[in-house]
């Protein structure tokens, strides 16, 4: 099973993707919403159960392009963060419904969410005229040998 | 000559004897989600002098194993339910022994593979050591002798060592 895929078709169901969905790839000038999915690292070994089973999680980083505005007490800016916050909730309500991607027969996964202490996306960078948000979540998760 | 590979850790698995509440039948099932089996031999010794020798000799005349277990407790698992429901409800005496079957994949024999099976008592130690998961922790103390024989995959069908999940023992 091609977890990559799998992911990006579940967070191809998000109603606040955008227009459009790349994967491991960002176009910052970009300013039509446009949402990335990255992989973040290699991945993380939780534990190892004596049977051989694994307990393990897969990281990824959602980045969203939003138009960005230049003038002082801007409520712009504060509503596409807060589209931005609505996403990461998208993702943690999943989690709490058990409505997760498919992994395959081999594996079952135990949690979706932003890792701990990760309540809000950050602002990663900004160009002109484009705002890029970003916050990470991971999937937990067992595999079988 | 055969090859010299390493034996790992998860080519020896242990399945626990979980009895059927309406048949009784014992099925053999996988011991999952334990992050700890590990055995104790704790053997032990007769040391002497004799008053015409130099030296000291000692004799294993004895053992006194341990199985010491801690686990990550997962749902629809019939192992951990049992396991837990023993602790949780502080079961006593015999209704708190159950057969634990030991089987080294890495040895085939006659058919199937290598096994041990011996009765031991579940003494809990703690319960909840832990924030990430409910886990439980304790000690299998054995109560009656080692049984051997030969475990052959009984499910899933055409299952393997790694997909194993319960087993058929025969005593040899």
């Amino acid at each position: 099973m091609n977890k990559f895929q799998a992911v990006l078709d579940f967070i191809n169901t998000c109603p606040l993707v955008g227009y459009n969905m790349y994967f491991n790839f960002v176009d910052e000038t970009n300013t039509d919403g446009n949402t990335s999915l990255l992989t973040d690292g290699y991945g993380a070994l939780v534990k190892k159960y004596v049977d051989g089973e694994k307990l393990k999680k897969f990281q990824c980083v959602i980045r969203q392009n939003k138009p960005l505005s230049r003038y002082s007490n801007s409520a712009e800016n504060v509503e596409q963060m807060q589209y931005v916050q609505e996403f990461l909730e998208w993702i943690n309500e999943q989690g709490e419904e058990r409505n997760y991607p498919d992994f395959g027969e081999k594996c079952v996964i135990q949690k979706l969410s932003t890792p701990e202490g990760v309540e809000y996306p950050m602002l990663a960078g900004v160009y002109e005229g484009t705002a890029l948000y970003s916050f990470p979540f991971e999937i937990t998760y067992t595999e079988r040998m | 000559m055969d090859k010299r590979t390493l034996v790992s850790r998860s080519d020896r698995k242990a399945f626990y004897g979980v009895a059927d509440k309406e048949s009784g039948q014992v099925t053999y099932h996988r011991m999952r989600g334990f992050t700890e089996l590990s055995e104790s031999k704790n053997p032990k010794e007769y040391t002497r002098q004799y008053v015409d020798e130099k030296f000291e000799q000692t004799d294993v005349v004895g053992y006194s194993p341990s199985l010491s277990f801690s686990f990550d407790k997962y749902t629809s698992d019939a192992v951990l339910e049992d396991i837990s429901n023993i602790i949780d409800s502080e079961v006593v005496d015999a209704e708190a022994h159950r057969q634990i079957i030991q089987v080294d994949f890495s040895t085939e024999v006659d058919g199937g593979y290598a096994a041990k099976k011996r009765v031991f008592s579940i003494v809990a130690d703690a319960v909840g050591n832990g924030l990430d998961a409910l886990s439980y922790s304790g000690t299998l103390r054995p109560v009656g002798g080692t049984i051997s024989g030969v475990a052959t995959i009984n499910t899933p069908e055409n299952g393997t060592p790694e997909t194993v999940e319960t087993i058929t023992f025969t005593e040899s």
